[in-house]
């Protein structure tokens, strides 16, 4: 159909402003092109379990909230926003119910020294890694960065920070995941050629963020 | 960044320039979610009742509430600040007009009484002398009639600081030279 076209190649922005006028199919193709963007970085803010629930919660929110979305900011950063406030709640009271209720923490009390973690399972994840050594702030700025592709600025913005510590929030993060994603390709690859990445301890200082 | 795509695999393919960020993007690759109907028509269905609680969204209400606040507060405390001026201006003129009448009745009721107590009773005693020429004449080379008017200068000057330090600014230095 024409409509169903015209919403396909209408910009976000357009598409929340329609929305913000009454217009369902907007908000629903709003709802189809961030699903998998959201459930993304939702799965990296906590337990992968949640992540539907939480998205469906973001959703709800931005509808709710839609009135008070401003065409001078970018919808995704807005969008990303709530996402992370509904995470941040949802696990702040998880911990606090369990907290509660007396359960111990199981991965904190089986948890391995991160270095024998790395070198001895090859199929974890730098990003595990990254969500057990990184401060939530450092890894939702790494993902929207490296994953979501997003300026500092708009980083920022998610976060309520300022550029200048957006920035070095990021620097700090890299300083930290090199040496692990050295120990990384050491333990993928044993006896790897010298080009292989992972002896890169020092590219932390050279990265410059846009 | 083009979200029509729900594949993430066009626009984060490592770039071979930063090895932490490719694996990052790798990474991201493979645990890349897919999108799923099932869970696309829950969230449909959860803003549907949503809505249902809400009231009706139309363009005028979404332009009202995006009307920047900010301006709206401004406009609201000019407004007040104007008013509180408006209503200062007012009190204060009716309390000077007051107060001017006050002292308008003060220094006709002071004039009055001036007049009325003209000339002095002692200067009129001497008056009643029969050679009232002579009298006079004494009275002025024995200083009485001096002592007299002396007297009544120093009147007008304490009547006179008195009405100055009653009297407004603005009528005090209209009537200053």
């Amino acid at each position: 159909m024409a409509s169903d076209q015209g919403l396909a190649s209408a910009t976000d922005k357009q598409l929340a402003c329609q929305a913000q006028r009454g217009c369902q199919a907007s908000f629903e193709q709003l709802l189809r092109r961030y699903q998998t963007p959201l459930l993304g970085f939702l799965r990296r803010q906590g337990p992968a379990a949640d992540a539907e629930d939480l998205l469906q919660e973001t959703f709800l929110r931005a509808y709710e909230k839609l009135d008070a979305y401003l065409p001078r900011w970018a919808f995704s950063t807005w969008l990303f926003t709530i996402a992370r406030r509904t995470s941040i709640n949802h696990h702040r009271r998880a911990r606090l119910d369990a907290e509660a209720a007396g359960v111990e923490n199981a991965v904190a009390s089986g948890m391995e020294p991160i270095d024998e973690l790395v070198i001895a399972e090859d199929r974890r994840r730098l990003w595990d890694v990254a969500g057990e050594v990184l401060s939530e702030e450092q890894v939702t700025a790494l993902w929207l960065h490296y994953v979501e592709e997003m300026p500092v600025g708009e980083i920022g913005l998610v976060l309520g920070r300022s550029r200048g510590s957006v920035k070095t929030m990021l620097f700090r993060a890299r300083q930290r995941l090199m040496p692990i994603l050295g120990e990384f390709d050491e333990g993928g690859r044993q006896g790897g050629d010298a080009n292989a990445p992972g002896r890169h301890g020092d590219k932390a200082t050279e990265y410059v963020y846009e | 960044m083009n979200r029509n795509q729900p594949t993430k695999e066009s626009t984060l393919r490592p770039r071979g320039l930063d090895p932490l960020a490719d694996r990052l993007r790798q990474e991201a690759i493979e645990t890349w979610p897919r999108f799923s109907e099932s869970l696309h028509q829950r969230v449909l269905e959860a803003v549907a009742e949503r809505r249902a609680e809400m009231p009706p969204r139309s363009a005028s209400s979404a332009s009202r509430i995006r009307r920047p606040r900010g301006l709206v507060s401004l406009l609201t405390a000019a407004c007040v600040l104007c008013a509180a001026v408006v209503g200062w201006r007012v009190y204060d003129g009716r309390i000077r007009a007051m107060r001017n009448a006050v002292i308008e009745q003060h220094v006709g009721d002071f004039v009055t009484q001036m007049v009325s107590h003209w000339p002095p009773t002692d200067w009129a005693g001497s008056d009643d002398a029969e050679n009232g020429t002579a009298s006079v004449g004494d009275l002025i080379c024995s200083g009485g009639l001096s002592s007299q008017t002396d007297h009544l200068a120093d009147d007008a000057r304490s009547a006179a600081d008195t009405l100055l330090r009653r009297l407004p600014i603005d009528m005090e230095l209209a009537q200053s030279p």
